[in-house]
C-alpha cells in the first residue's frame, strides 16, 4: 500500500506544481478531522476535567462544578453498584463474546468447507448479516417478546417439549444470559463474516502441499487454518469487546437493569448516574474508567495474541 | 480423504449450520407472525405458531399513527442528511489518505481517526448534552445530524481510503498524461471505479444513523423524536399491544434489510472494515 503511494508522490511531482498539491490534501482531510476533533476529543477532554469536579446541576440549589480531586473516583471504587455492574460485565463480556467468536468461527469454517454451492453460501451469509442491520433497540423488543416468562415463544417451545420454562428476566444471571442470547443472535454474524473472509483467502495450495506430505485433517487445521486465522480471530474478539463496553440499547429495553439494579452493565449505570441522579462529575469519572478499561482490554488482547503467534 | 471421520465432521458442521440458521430466522419469523395476529392469539400457551385469521390491523395502526409516522420521517431526514455529509467528507479525506502519504505518516492519523470509534460513546454523551443545551442544538435535526456525522466519519474515511487504495495509481497517471487536472481525473476516472464502494459506505452510514438510540434519546425532544426514541414508550398502557409493536419493528427493519440484500457484497465488505470479500 505505502509503496504505491510513495511512487505516486514521486511521479506526480513531475507533472503538477508542488505548491498546489500541498494545499489540496490538507483541504481534503481538514473538514473530517476538525469535525471529529470538535465533537469527540473536545467533549472528552471537558469530561476528563469534570471527572475531577463535583457537579450536580439539577439539584435544587444550582451549583457550578467545584474541584474535589479524586473524590469521584474514590466514590466509584467503594460503590457496590459499580462493582456489581463490573462483575456483570465480566460475565456478559467474557462468556458472551467468547461464545460469539467461537461460534462464529465454527460456523464460518463449516460454511466454507461443507457447503458446496456458492449461491447457498452467499444466501446464508446474507441471512446471518440481517440481524446486524436491525436496530439493537428493535432487536431488544423482539427478544423481550420471545422471552416473556408466560406466553413467550421461547418458554412456549420449552413447554411443548415438556420443560416448564425458565423465569427469564427475573433473576440476575438469567437476565444477563437473556441479554447475551439476544446479543449473540444479533452479532455472531460479525465474527462469522470476518473469519469466513479470512478462510476464503487462504490459498488451496497450502492444503494440497500438506496433503501430499500426509498431514491429517486435524494437523491441517492446527498448522494451517488456525495460524492463518489467528489475527482475524483477535480482531473479532477486540471488535466485539469494544461493543460490549458500549452495550446499552438492548439492556435499556429488555431488563432496564432489573430486577432492581442486578443486571446493570457499566454503560447503563453511567447513564443512571448522569441522567437520573444528575451527578455529572461522578458520571464523567465512570465514563473515563470505562474508556480506559476498554483501551486496556484491547491492548492486552493484542499483546497476548501477538506473543501467542511468535511461539 | 473421504474417511468416516471427515464425514462425521461434515455432517456435524452442516447440522450446526442448520440449527444456527433456524436460530437466526426464528425471531424474524416470530416478529412477522406476531404482527399479523389478532391480540387474542399473543401470549397464549401453547404459542400460536402461525396467525389464524391473518390481520393487517397492526400495520394499519402504525401507518395511521401520527406519532409513529412523524418519528419515522424524522429518522429518514436525519439518516439521509448524515449520510450525504459523512460520505462527502469521508470520501475527500479517504482520497487524501490514499493518495498523499504525507498527510497520514505511517498510517497514524487514519488509525487515530478510527480509534475514536473505540471509546464508548457514553463518554461524550454528557458533555454533548450540556454543550448542545448552551448552543441551542438540543431537539434540532441539525444537532443530531452533526453528531451522527462525527460518529460515522471514522468508518467512512477508513472504508473510502480502502476502496481508493484498490484503484491502481496508474489510472490517474494516464489521465494526467492526457492533460486532466486532479479534479477531472477524480471525476472521470476514479469516481466511476469507486462508486460501488461509495454506495456501500453510504448505506452503512445510513443504517447506523437510522438505528442509533442513545444520543437520540438524550438530544431529541418532541419536535425531532426519531423512531428509536418512541419504541420504548410506544403503547406502554395497561396491556402491551405486541402486534402493533412488532408491526412497527417490521416496518423500521425493512429498509436496512432491503439495503443489505441489494448491496450484500459491498455491505459485507464494509461491515468487516474491508476484511471480507465474498
Amino acid at each position: 500500500m505505502s509503496t504505491t503511494r510513495d511512487s505516486l508522490q514521486e511521479r506526480i511531482a513531475v507533472n503538477i506544481p508542488i505548491r498546489r498539491e500541498k494545499l489540496t490534501p490538507l483541504l481534503l482531510v481538514g473538514p473530517a478531522l476538525v469535525t471529529v476533533f470538535l465533537v469527540t476529543i473536545g467533549p472528552m477532554l471537558w469530561s476528563l476535567w469534570l471527572s475531577f469536579n463535583r457537579w450536580t446541576p439539577s439539584s435544587i440549589t444550582y451549583q457550578e462544578p467545584t474541584f474535589n480531586g479524586i473524590g469521584n473516583f474514590a466514590w466509584l471504587f467503594t460503590e457496590g453498584r459499580f462493582w456489581d455492574s463490573a462483575i456483570n460485565f465480566v460475565y456478559y463480556g467474557g462468556v458472551g463474546v467468547t461464545v460469539q467468536v467461537l461460534l462464529g468461527t465454527a460456523l464460518a469454517l463449516a460454511l466454507y468447507n461443507y457447503v458446496e454451492r456458492r449461491s447457498v453460501r452467499i444466501g446464508l451469509l446474507t441471512l446471518f448479516a440481517v440481524p446486524m442491520m436491525i436496530a439493537p433497540l428493535v432487536a431488544g423488543r423482539i427478544w423481550q417478546l420471545l422471552l416473556l416468562p408466560g406466553g413467550g415463544a421461547v418458554n412456549g417451545i420449552l413447554g411443548m417439549v415438556g420443560n416448564s420454562g425458565l423465569p427469564w428476566l427475573q433473576s440476575r444471571w438469567l437476565g444477563l444470559t437473556a441479554l447475551m442470547i439476544a446479543d449473540t443472535w444479533q452479532w455472531v454474524g460479525l465474527p462469522l463474516l470476518i473469519i469466513y473472509g479470512g478462510r476464503a483467502s487462504i490459498p488451496d495450495s497450502m492444503y494440497e502441499a500438506a496433503q501430499v506430505n500426509g498431514a491429517s485433517r486435524w494437523m491441517q487445521f492446527r498448522r494451517i487454518t488456525l495460524p492463518q486465522l489467528q489475527t482475524l480471530i483477535a480482531i473479532a474478539f477486540i471488535l466485539r469487546f469494544m461493543d460490549a463496553y458500549k452495550f446499552f440499547d438492548k439492556l435499556f429495553i429488555i431488563t432496564r437493569g432489573g430486577p432492581g439494579t442486578q443486571t446493570e452493565l457499566p454503560t447503563f449505570y453511567t447513564y443512571i448516574v448522569g441522567f437520573s441522579e444528575f451527578n455529572i462529575g461522578r458520571a464523567a469519572a465512570l465514563t473515563w474508567v470505562i474508556g480506559l478499561g476498554s483501551i486496556l482490554t484491547m491492548l492486552l488482547f493484542w499483546r497476548f495474541m501477538n506473543t501467542e503467534g511468535s511461539v | 480423504m473421504s474417511t468416516a471421520r471427515t464425514n462425521r465432521f461434515k455432517w456435524a458442521g452442516r447440522g450446526l449450520l442448520v440449527v444456527y440458521t433456524l436460530f437466526v430466522a426464528f425471531p424474524i419469523y416470530w416478529t412477522l407472525n406476531t404482527a399479523f395476529k389478532p391480540l387474542s392469539q399473543i401470549g397464549t400457551f401453547p404459542p400460536t405458531l402461525y396467525p389464524k385469521g391473518f390481520q393487517l390491523d397492526a400495520f394499519v395502526w402504525v401507518l395511521s399513527n401520527s406519532r409513529a409516522i412523524d418519528a419515522i420521517l424524522n429518522s429518514l431526514i436525519i439518516a439521509s442528511g448524515t449520510t450525504i455529509l459523512s460520505v462527502i467528507l469521508g470520501a475527500l479525506a479517504g482520497y487524501a489518505f490514499s493518495r498523499f502519504s504525507w498527510v497520514d505518516p505511517g498510517g497514524h492519523v487514519s488509525f487515530w481517526l478510527l480509534s475514536t470509534r473505540m471509546f464508548p460513546p457514553v463518554a461524550v454523551v454528557l458533555p454533548i448534552f450540556f454543550i448542545y443545551g448552551q448552543l441551542g442544538l438540543q431537539d434540532t435535526l441539525i444537532g443530531l445530524i452533526l453528531l451522527y456525522l462525527t460518529f460515522n466519519l471514522p468508518l467512512t474515511t477508513w472504508l473510502m481510503r480502502d476502496f481508493f487504495d484498490k484503484i491502481p495509481i496508474s489510472f490517474e497517471e494516464a489521465a494526467f498524461v492526457d492533460g486532466y487536472s486532479r479534479f477531472q481525473a477524480f471525476r472521470k476516472v476514479i469516481f466511476p471505479l469507486v462508486r460501488p464502494g461509495l454506495v456501500a459506505t453510504m448505506m452503512l452510514a445510513w443504517v447506523f444513523a437510522w438505528n442509533e438510540f442513545l444520543f437520540a434519546w438524550i438530544i431529541t425532544g418532541n419536535n425531532t423524536s426519531t423512531y428509536t426514541t418512541i419504541i420504548p414508550t410506544l403503547i406502554e398502557s395497561n396491556q402491551i399491544q405486541w402486534n402493533n409493536i412488532m408491526a412497527m419493528a417490521a416496518v423500521v427493519a425493512t429498509p436496512p434489510t432491503l439495503i443489505l440484500i441489494a448491496f450484500r457484497d459491498n455491505i459485507i465488505e464494509g461491515m468487516t472494515l474491508g476484511m471480507t470479500d465474498i
